[in-house]
């Protein structure tokens, strides 16, 4: 299988933060779910995997290729939705087109003007005038014009109605259909990946805590309710838990031995991804 | 590369920044060039055999004038909407995600910030200048440390935009450096006029042609260090 | 053919899948040598992630259902059904006896067995 992108032990150290040890790997064909709370390292992954950044140590490797190195035969395939506006207020938006197409040897005109009558974009119309979910939206006509072979989105979705949202997952499944280009997202609206993530990468205070496929972690983890005294002893098949009057709540690896041993007193719960986030989060503050 | 630059011409032509402070701009081009050409209709009149511009009476407007031009040269930089998250603006982030390499970034950024500061230079210089010859022609002698004075303030201020937007694009600090460079285009021109004005280090000194001589090449170098350090650096903040 | 998918269900997305179409095999309506559509053509007709298509495809090819053809896709291979449906049935007669046993030794009488058996089946 080929992998579209390689992260490798990728260290960025800054005043008041480090990302540390990043390793992470996508598959070609496939859409890649990066999760984690404000400050987890998200867009400071995203901005170096894009050399952006520079980083301190490790290896990038997209294609195949190496991120700095062949940085631009890497960017001619790479389409990139940011998080805030990147474009000129001031110019209609058929002339940012025209001056951004000559720098891709695959931009398609056609395709553009397609894309902009399907998010209902007024060509004449200039981005200062426009609401922020109509600029990501543009952001997104500029990164897919170009038919790249990489997405790589930072919250595509934060400022977009929940139509829109919906449409534009579906749009990603079909530009996926052909096994051909990839998607790489962050996002905090984790229902949305729950729809049509392959992996999910989990990030919290410059790591990742955890990267599989959807379906591995669906299956693996289960949220466990049981008494406080059942979790007390338990606790170390946990990742983390919280306690309350009535009991307490967890995220567990090793479930099943939990079902077995007690299986009337616990209350087990497929976990949603942010079920995950949430105690992925909490890992070194537990409480009972 | 060169695409890049048209890019920014034409961005900066369109943007809403540049919009605010071009006007004024043009306003006191105009200005300068009607002061000009009124100093040489007042000299002929005034049968004077020396012809020495009186600096007090343009000084004032006329380093507002180059420092709107040069804030406005590199003031469309924030075209963007800053983002205010953390002080960071997102400036920079279109030309890295274009395939384009960083070397090809940091020379296209520092060609156009040349471009536009020579065109500038051009247009203070100019207006000066052709009255000077025609002044000249007319048999009347001419005071040059005006002129040295002129040419010593702006090139100062050219070099020191182009220093500017060298730094900004190595160490990105933002609307901190955009700041920055605004209050010492404010400074520059006050600065280089006690300067040129000083008996020691100044025009009759020949400080006029040596100070931006030397500042010109401190940039030069400046460019060097950054070209040959920036696959290491960051490009965004 | 239809594939139901319900969001709120404990059971994983690819396990319903997968035992849908299972049902469809078993019950005919997919016949031997059918091609299946696309991992990924399914994956965007259901709205739910590759892997998960992926996923249940590959179950359905452990348990002999289907087959992967290399470059061209996923076919019906029934003929492991029938095999399948007869050790289905064998084993539902199995687990059937020891109820009716059970349910004998208890004196539940036929009519209250079948009535449970209706109730429980809803």
């Amino acid at each position: 299988m080929d992998k579209i992108l390689e992260l490798e032990n990728v260290t960025k150290e800054y005043k008041n933060f480090k990302l540390d040890n990043i390793s992470f790997s996508l598959e070609k064909g496939y859409i890649m779910g990066l999760v984690g709370p404000n400050g987890s390292g998200k867009t400071t992954t995203i901005k170096l995997i894009m050399n952006l950044l520079s980083k301190n140590s490790g290896e990038i490797k997209v294609f195949g290729l190496d991120n700095s190195l062949d940085e631009k035969a890497i960017k001619e395939r790479i389409g990139f939705v940011y998080d805030d506006n990147i474009y000129p207020l001031g110019l209609k938006l058929s002339k940012i087109a025209l001056l951004i197409a000559p720098f891709y040897k695959t931009w398609n005109q056609e395709l553009f003007n397609q894309y902009m009558k399907k998010f209902q974009l007024d060509p004449q119309s200039s981005l200062e005038k426009l609401s922020k979910g109509m600029k990501t939206k543009f952001a997104i006509v500029m990164a897919l014009s170009h038919k790249p072979d990489l997405i790589i989105m930072d919250e595509p979705t934060s400022g977009l109605d929940p139509i829109f949202r919906r449409e534009l997952l579906e749009m990603l499944q079909e530009i996926i259909e052909d096994g051909n280009c990839s998607v790489l997202f962050s996002s905090h609206i984790t229902s949305d990946l729950e729809k049509i993530a392959d992996y999910i990468t989990f990030m919290d205070k410059g790591r990742v805590v955890l990267s599989d496929t959807y379906v591995n972690i669906v299956e693996n983890y289960r949220l466990v309710k049981a008494s406080e005294e059942i979790i007390k002893k338990e606790r170390n098949k946990f990742l983390s838990y919280r306690c309350n009057s009535f009991g307490g709540e967890g995220l567990c690896k090793n479930w099943h031995s939990l079902q077995n041993e007690y299986p009337d007193k616990i209350v087990l719960e497929k976990p949603t991804i942010e079920d995950i986030m949430y105690y992925i989060s909490k890992r070194e503050e537990v409480e009972c | 590369m060169l695409k890049l630059v048209k890019m920014h011409f034409v961005i900066m032509i369109h943007s809403p920044k540049s919009k605010a402070l071009l006007f004024p701009l043009s306003i006191f081009a105009f200005f300068t060039l009607i002061s000009a050409v009124l100093f040489y209709i007042d000299m002929i009149r005034r049968d004077s055999s020396i012809a020495s511009f009186n600096i007090s009476m343009f000084f004032p407007l006329w380093s507002i004038y180059i420092f709107s031009l040069m804030a406005a040269a590199n003031g469309y930089s924030a075209t963007a909407e800053n983002d205010s998250k953390k002080n960071s603006t997102n400036d920079g982030i279109m030309d890295n995600i274009l395939p384009v390499g960083r070397r090809s970034y940091f020379f296209a950024r520092v060609l156009f910030t040349l471009c536009n500061s020579v065109i500038i230079w051009c247009l203070i210089l100019i207006p000066f200048f052709i009255t000077g010859i025609i002044l000249k022609s007319m048999g009347v002698l001419v005071d040059t440390d005006f002129f040295k004075l002129l040419f010593f303030t702006t090139s100062v201020v050219v070099v020191g935009g182009v220093g500017l937007s060298i730094i900004y694009v190595a160490w990105k600090r933002g609307k901190k450096v955009l700041e920055g460079g605004i209050i010492l285009y404010t400074i520059l021109p006050i600065a280089s006029f006690f300067i040129a004005r000083s008996d020691y280090l100044g025009i009759s000194a020949n400080g006029w042609i040596i100070y931006p001589a030397i500042m010109a090449m401190v940039v030069l170098m400046l460019f060097l260090w950054v070209l040959n350090r920036i696959q290491g650096m960051d490009m965004a903040d | 053919m239809e594939i139901l998918i319900s969001n709120s269900s404990q059971k994983p997305i690819y396990t319903q899948i997968a035992d849908q179409i299972r049902k469809h095999i078993l019950t005919g309506r997919l016949k031997d040598g059918d091609t299946m559509p696309s991992i990924r053509a399914l994956a965007k007709e259901l709205h739910v992630s590759v892997i998960t298509t992926k996923t249940a495809y590959q179950e359905l090819e452990r348990e002999g259902l289907l087959e992967a053809v290399k470059g061209k896709g996923f076919y019906v291979s029934a003929k492991q059904g029938e095999a399948l449906k007869e050790q289905k049935n064998v084993q539902i007669k199995k687990g059937l006896q020891e109820i009716i046993e059970e349910s004998k030794a208890l004196g539940i009488s036929l009519e209250e067995l079948i009535d449970l058996v209706k109730r429980m089946y809803s």
